[in-house]
């Protein structure tokens, strides 16, 4: 075995031995204690005031993940601000609700998200054979940090992390999707334009169990 | 990683590709850009482009690999009425 088809190997085994360690489940948790724990420790900033928004648009995206076929679709996103009860935030298929006030920093509560199906309509005629894949709704939790008036003032730095669990009865397992998401860097070009910036990853972990 | 990533004996006796076991773990990396403007007090109008790579497991998989492509952009516009 060459030395680079050891390393992803053994990679893979770290990361199948972890998953194994540490049941997905935990995740959950520990992302929910590392919030709570923090939330104890910060002080209320005053934040941008309540408001409430909706758009709607389209989006050009890839038909499934890793395919080279694009469709165009409906895109919509909201927010509702209930002031000290939290917001209520929708984007596309994804929904969460903040349980703290809008005049925190800090953003945490449950989500839901839509996992998108597989299915026979699909633009590939050789995908398009394979076994349907179900759309699911997954649930889980959200945190979210703004580092405020760290930048130049009306810039802002955020992380998000999210996971969500939902079951996945083709292959009879619990799959848990993850999402660490660094940013946005937000910055004013003038007073009327702003660009955000946001890097991430995802990652995607299956239970060992059955569901 | 499974469900959108895996070709199992089933699935490839149906496509005719490999049969293919994607590990759990990363499975992507994303970059998105969102501009926003203002076209009136409570109109604004949103744009926005993601770019993704698949990484580790992902990437390897013949769904990917044969049939797809790993890089993904992603872009809309959206028009917004705050309230």
């Amino acid at each position: 075995m060459k030395k680079s088809q050891f390393g992803k190997y053994a990679t893979s085994q770290a990361v199948i031995r972890v998953v194994d360690i540490l049941h997905p489940a935990a995740f959950v948790l520990i992302i929910g204690v590392c919030a709570a724990t923090l939330c104890a420790l910060e002080v209320a900033v005053a934040q941008e005031p309540p408001q409430r928004m909706v758009r709607l648009g389209f989006v050009s995206v890839h038909e499934f993940e890793g395919s080279k076929d694009t469709v165009l679709r409906p895109f919509l996103v909201g927010r509702v601000d209930y002031g000290q009860y939290g917001s209520l935030r929708f984007t596309g298929g994804a929904a969460q609700y903040n349980l703290l006030g809008a005049k925190r920093p800090w953003s945490f509560g449950p989500l839901v998200s839509a996992r998108p199906a597989h299915d026979w309509d699909v633009k590939d005629p050789v995908v398009r054979l394979m076994r349907e894949v179900d759309a699911k709704v997954g649930a889980g939790l959200f945190a979210q940090y703004w580092f405020r008036d760290t930048l130049i003032q009306g810039d802002r730095l955020g992380v998000e992390v999210e996971t969500i669990g939902s079951k996945d009865n083709q292959f009879t397992r619990t799959v848990y999707y993850q999402s660490l998401k660094t940013g946005a860097f937000q910055y004013g070009v003038t007073s009327t334009c702003e660009v955000k910036i946001c890097i991430g990853f995802e990652s995607m972990l299956t239970s060992t169990g059955p569901v | 990683m499974d469900t959108y990533f895996s070709v199992d004996t089933d699935n490839s006796r149906r496509t005719g590709l490999p049969t293919f076991a994607a590990s759990g773990g990363v499975k992507n990396v994303v970059l998105g850009f969102t501009g926003t403007y203002d076209l009136a007090r409570q109109w604004v109008l949103i744009g926005l482009v993601g770019l993704s790579r698949l990484a580790w497991g992902a990437k390897d998989s013949p769904i990917v690999k044969q049939r797809g492509d790993r890089n993904a952009v992603s872009a809309g516009m959206t028009l917004g009425y705050r309230f």
